[in-house]
């Protein structure tokens, strides 16, 4: 909603950048889950798109590769090798905050050690 | 809907400024380095890092308590409608 020269008006988001003559800040958050998972990466990759497409539905989970899931087309998750164990990262903006919370909470509840 | 964001952020972060809300925030062990087009801030013993540039800004954590907080004091920082 913008108010200029006294008239209100809605618009989106996008324009509403070049009306303010601002540039929008990215605010982007990666956090690191560490899981017990003595198997290979691409296994694990394959279970949390399993365990994410039953919470989420099928159409939200994208496999990019063997080490990583793409939630939403925006939501970024990877999977690393570690000693001992794997590791999870999940990556999205502010403007994901919601998604990027509830994954955090699903892989947690499934695989925190 | 929650799945909308409350806010959007903009403008340009001021490292000195979110430096001395942290320590504010009791997060005194902030390292800066800077870099060409980028500062890094290191917390280490919260085993965090921020990496800021112009137009953006990469909070790096295991904690998610901490990661809100820390969002919270970005978000003081810049201007946001």
């Amino acid at each position: 909603l913008i108010m200029k020269n006294s008239s209100l008006r809605v618009v989106g988001v996008n324009e509403a950048w070049g009306e303010l003559g601002v540039s929008p800040h990215q605010l982007r958050f990666t956090e690191r889950i560490e899981v017990d998972h003595g198997g290979p990466v691409p296994t694990l990759t394959s279970a949390l798109h399993t365990v994410l497409a039953g919470k989420l539905g099928g159409a939200m989970v994208q496999a990019v590769n063997e080490y990583q899931l793409s939630v939403a087309d925006t939501v970024c998750v990877n999977i690393h090798e570690d000693d001992p164990g794997k590791t999870i990262l999940v990556s999205w903006t502010h403007q994901d905050e919601a998604l990027g919370g509830k994954l955090l909470d699903i892989i947690r509840t499934t695989y925190a050690k | 809907p929650a799945s909308l964001p409350r806010c959007y952020p903009y403008g340009n972060l001021n490292v000195d400024d979110l430096v001395q809300r942290l320590a504010q925030a009791g997060l005194t062990d902030a390292r800066v380095e800077e870099h060409p087009g980028v500062y890094i801030i290191t917390l280490s013993n919260e085993d965090m890092i921020i990496k800021i540039s112009d137009a953006s800004t990469h909070i790096i954590s295991a904690n998610s308590k901490l990661r809100e907080k820390l969002r919270d004091i970005l978000l003081d920082c810049l201007g946001s409608f």
